[in-house]
């Protein structure tokens, strides 16, 4: 168990550094820079970044090159002291994730319960009611959500609870019942996938022997649904909730941004968009983060909830496999066998039950 | 009893004259799947009628599709929404039949037990044993859950399961083959059931295992006075174990009679062919199991093949004897390298198929077989050893004259239908292995694979169509006609009539066996079935874990067996036209482990077997040897 988290470890970080090299090596290579885009804007309103820097210069100076950024930039990762962003020089880039985050998480952990609660049931009962009208009225139904686009939601709920209602604002971050619509918002479409994936998980379960056995035993439809086959249909399940969690707790840009969120999609558009190279990497690496450990968090929960995994030893992984010896020859593995002359009659071909069977054919 | 069937006004009729002494009556059952969307159901079982007396047991025979499952199953209630049951099945005065779900459940597991054929799938992979079989105790209100778990253990006690109390916190994963398929037993007995259906229980087993578990439920019968339902495909296993029998074939019953006339007198045609096709392996099990007069050893060329009319060992010998080596295998090992350590699958294994010989490989599950043949193919690299085909090291082969050298050697798996590509015709399959040798043009090919369906006997109409529309024997033969199309000069046979019925397994090693003769192939054949094995291979090896344990001209080794394993493995044979070799007395019910820590020798001429730890072999075959020396 050790060896597998120490080796899972070492392989996020591996990628980690992977992640930072093409996001890095993207950002040269777009053309436009911070001070390029700041200078078209920021001639009206004076320039501010040049009376504080807040060690900016000292950082992340126009003629440092490019490669000396970045270690710096990585030496400020390593450290959890990324350092001042160029659009909020007084801010560091650790700050505004800080800051966003739980913003975010708020937002991701209600929308994976809502998602988790919504496709489950729903799921179940498009599979115990397979070719009926429940299933294909709620297949339908979610086929056709899983094909529109998240903030298209967002915006009829709007319509509809803010506008015409009056029951929740139409927009901001001030409380909790702002975080009603941006959470149904967001959950919409994994409910679609998840319950779609419930379905397909379930009827795979409802065709094992184990479940006939079950109902052989005298239980009842219900109990045998619940004890054996939602159990074992959940399983593979964590595989897809992992990942959905992962993308809502990293913000869902258009929800954010249509309604006026201060979450993490907020922070990585403003990044993007005025080629800000800390807070882009900061919040790039952030995401990668949060979903390879998501995914390593996946990883464990399976073997928790599956025996069959937790008891094979993962001593080896994909990630290396063990070296094959090449063919040998008469390897010490095999000692015993220059022993077979001895028993075999005093034929001299006599080295093998076979050796011996063609030569008595030949004779 | 009475009074419960003078409630039920269904059942009284048939209750009356049959509560003497018959647990379930079953009167012209009837099951229809109707289909959700496309009209018109089908007929399933058609009118099935069966008593099982208290105590006695019946084995329901047929091969797949002839409705035993579902007709069980329709008894049970355990059928998907879409059949449709009809007829009478009286148990204890009530018919089962339309039974409200509440009444029908207090029967299912508490009254009837039931055994399915594949343990692995049958038991809940993700909980304990022990939750599987106490739940239902509970669910009947039998006991309380502490009381359960004594039930349980005392089950798992009662088949055989050494140390229960610490197993039955295992998962079903953890337990070998024939322990999981006990624990599934112990799971059907633990209410106290008073009729045990057991769906195939042990044609997912090894053939000792089976023995063991057969014995077993002999053993429930006996002391519990269990009847039992037995559905089967293997006539051996019914007559080991049943009274009656009832031959199924489409939904129909063919034949109802007791077992013992059965067998000497079958009254239907299909009976007859079900019998005759049905192989028993023709030996005089070194003497403990002898009850005719094959016990001189070199008396008929040991046909096992009576019914079939196949001679061919006379033109086999000689094909033989003017034949070179074409493989030549030494000191082979495969280790796997799996979780938790390393695996011998294989282990210093020599071996040698000259041309036009028929090698047979035999020997339980996890034996090696499979791991030999996929080494011989050069599907895995081995770990260590040599394999040398027609004088050229094959191991050493790479690029081109690899892919030169594939052509040469073709393989048969066990499921044809998994080994075919689904959406391409048969023609199209067929001719595949000549379009990535890039043999020929597109008709020619085709013309070719026409050719070759033609020799396994699809007539020319069928070869457009996809091969889900064949029957499993039919999927085999285009398999085969496949591993023909290059033709190679070794086929290599992975247990290819271990997916079919009887009947059909007797047509493709009648298939085989002529190719044998007109191709003059060679052929490695793989099987768990020594009376195949003894059919069709010139000289046979037995493999037990990774090893060599026997190698032997068929013929030897039938009549001769000399290592105990070997021994074990032909004496827990189920024949049907004789009286099966007697139990070996065993105080543990789990297999001993087999030794193969000896040395390969020769006994006799041809005969090599290795030796036990004690340096001494089975008693007569010591005799042998002595004199053999000398």
């Amino acid at each position: 168990m050790l060896r597998f988290m120490a080796r899972r470890l070492v392989r996020l970080t591996l990628s980690l550094v992977v992640v930072s090299i093409i996001t890095f090596g993207l950002l040269q290579l777009v053309p436009g820079s911070f001070s390029d885009l700041a200078d078209v804007g920021s001639t009206a309103l004076g320039d501010q970044a040049s009376s504080d820097d807040g060690g900016l210069a000292g950082r992340y100076g126009d003629e440092v090159p490019a490669w000396e950024q970045y270690a710096t930039f990585m030496r400020g990762l390593a450290t959890w002291d990324m350092g001042p962003t160029y659009k909020y020089p007084q801010t560091t880039v650790e700050e505004l994730i800080g800051e966003a985050f739980p913003v975010s998480l708020s937002l991701a952990v209600p929308a994976t319960l809502l998602t988790l609660l919504v496709a489950i049931p729903i799921g179940m009962l498009a599979a115990v009611k397979k070719d009926k009208l429940a299933d294909y009225g709620s297949i339908f139904t979610l086929t056709t959500i899983q094909a529109l686009p998240g903030y298209l939601f967002a915006l009829v709920l709007v319509l509809i609870f803010s506008v015409g209602f009056g029951w929740l604002p139409v927009r901001g971050w001030n409380g909790p019942e702002y975080m009603i619509i941006p959470v149904v918002a967001l959950a919409v479409q994994p409910t679609a996938m998840l319950a779609r994936y419930v379905r397909s998980s379930m009827l795979e379960a409802l065709r094992d022997e184990y479940v006939v056995a079950a109902l052989a035993k005298g239980g009842t439809k219900r109990v045998v649904l619940v004890r054996h086959v939602l159990r074992n249909s959940l399983i593979p399940l964590v595989t897809v909730v992992g990942p959905i969690f992962a993308a809502l707790a990293t913000g869902t840009v258009f929800v954010e941004v249509l309604l006026g969120i201060p979450g993490l999609g907020r922070l990585f558009t403003l990044a993007a968009r005025t080629r800000d190279m800390p807070l882009l990497m900061g919040t790039t690496l952030f995401f990668a983060l949060v979903l390879m450990v998501m995914n390593l968090i996946v990883d464990l929960a399976y073997g928790l909830l599956d025996p069959r995994i937790r008891h094979q030893q993962r001593a080896d992984s994909r990630w290396r496999r063990p070296k094959r010896p090449r063919m040998l020859r008469g390897s010490p593995v095999l000692g015993n066998n220059t022993d077979h002359d001895g028993g075999g009659g005093g034929s001299p071909a006599a080295g093998s039950p076979d050796a011996a069977t063609s030569m008595g054919a030949r004779g | 009893m009475s009074t419960n069937s003078s409630t039920t006004a269904d059942g009284r009729a048939t209750t009356s004259h049959t509560s003497g002494g018959t647990v379930l009556s079953v009167t012209d059952l009837r099951v229809t799947f109707t289909r959700p969307r496309t009209g018109p159901g089908s007929t399933v079982v058609d009118g099935l009628s069966m008593q099982i007396p208290a105590g006695g047991s019946v084995a329901i025979v047929g091969e797949s599709g002839s409705g035993k499952t579902v007709s069980m199953r329709a008894i049970l209630g355990v059928l998907p929404e879409t059949a449709h049951v009809t007829g009478q099945a009286v148990f204890d005065g009530q018919d089962l039949i339309g039974m409200p779900e509440t009444q029908l459940r207090r029967v299912r597991g508490a009254r009837i037990g039931m055994v399915f054929q594949n343990a692995m799938s049958a038991l809940n992979p993700t909980r304990t044993l022990k939750v599987q079989l106490t739940e239902h105790l509970r669910w009947h209100g039998t006991t309380n859950r502490k009381q359960a778990l004594n039930l349980a253990v005392e089950a798992l006690e009662r088949v055989g399961i050494p140390e229960p109390h610490r197993r039955i916190r295992m998962y079903p994963f953890q337990l070998s083959g024939g322990q999981r398929q006990r624990a599934m037993i112990a799971m059907a007995i633990a209410a106290r059931p008073q009729l045990l259906i057991a769906d195939e229980p042990t044609t997912a087993l090894d053939v000792t295992v089976q023995r063991q578990v057969l014995d077993l439920l002999k053993d429930l019968r006996r002391e519990d006075g269990l009847a039992l339902v037995m559905i089967t495909h293997d006539l051996g296993v019914a007559k080991y174990l049943c009274d009656d029998i009832i031959v199924m074939r489409h939904g129909h019953v063919v034949e109802t009679a007791p077992l013992r006339s059965f067998i000497t007198t079958p009254q239907h045609a299909y009976s007859q062919q079900l019998l005759n096709a049905a192989l028993d392996t023709t030996t005089d099990n070194n003497g403990n199991g002898g009850d005719t007069s094959t016990d001189t050893a070199g008396e008929t060329t040991a046909t096992g093949s009576e019914s079939i009319g196949i001679q061919p060992r006379a033109a086999r010998t000689e094909s033989a004897g003017g034949g070179r080596d074409l493989v030549l295998v030494r000191d082979l090992a495969k280790v796997f390298h799996g979780r938790g350590g390393d695996v011998p699958a294989v282990t210093d294994v020599d071996l040698t198929i000259t041309k036009g010989e028929t090698v047979g490989v035999v020997g339980e599950s996890g034996s090696g077989k499979s791991t030999l043949a996929r080494l011989l193919t050069r599907l895995i690299d081995p770990t260590a050893g040599s394999v040398a085909f027609d004088g050229t090291d094959v191991l050493t082969l790479t690029g081109a004259p690899l892919k030169a050298w594939r052509r040469r050697v073709q393989m048969v798996f066990q499921n044809p239908y998994a080994s075919l590509l689904p959406h391409q015709t048969i023609a199209a399959n067929v001719a595949e292995p000549l379009r990535v040798h890039k043999v020929g043009t597109t008709t020619s090919r085709r013309a070719r694979a026409i050719e070759l369906l033609d020799l396994v006997g699809i007539p020319q109409e069928r070869v457009d169509q996809y091969p889900r529309q064949f029957s499993g024997g039919q999927q085999q033969r285009v398999a085969i006609a496949r591993a023909l199309a290059l033709e190679p000069d070794l086929l290599v046979c992975d247990e290819p009539t271990s997916a079919l019925d009887v009947s059909i397994q007797a047509q493709v090693l009648d298939l085989l066996q002529d190719l044998k003769n007109r191709l003059g192939l060679s052929m490695l054949f793989i099987t768990h079935n020594l009376a195949v094995a003894q059919q069709l291979c010139d000289r046979i090896i037995v493999m037990a874990n990774g090893h060599i344990v026997e190698a032997a001209p068929t013929q030897e080794l039938f009549t001769h067996p000399e290592h105990p394993y070997t021994q074990a493995l032909l004496a827990a044979v189920l024949p049907i036209h004789r009286q099966p070799a007697p139990t070996p007395g065993t105080t543990s019910r789990d297999t001993p482990p087999i030794d193969t820590t000896g040395q390969l020798i020769e006994s006799s001429p041809r005969h090599w077997v290795r030796t036990t730890a004690h340096g001494a072999r089975a008693t007569r075959s010591a005799a042998t040897t002595g004199a053999n020396s000398t």
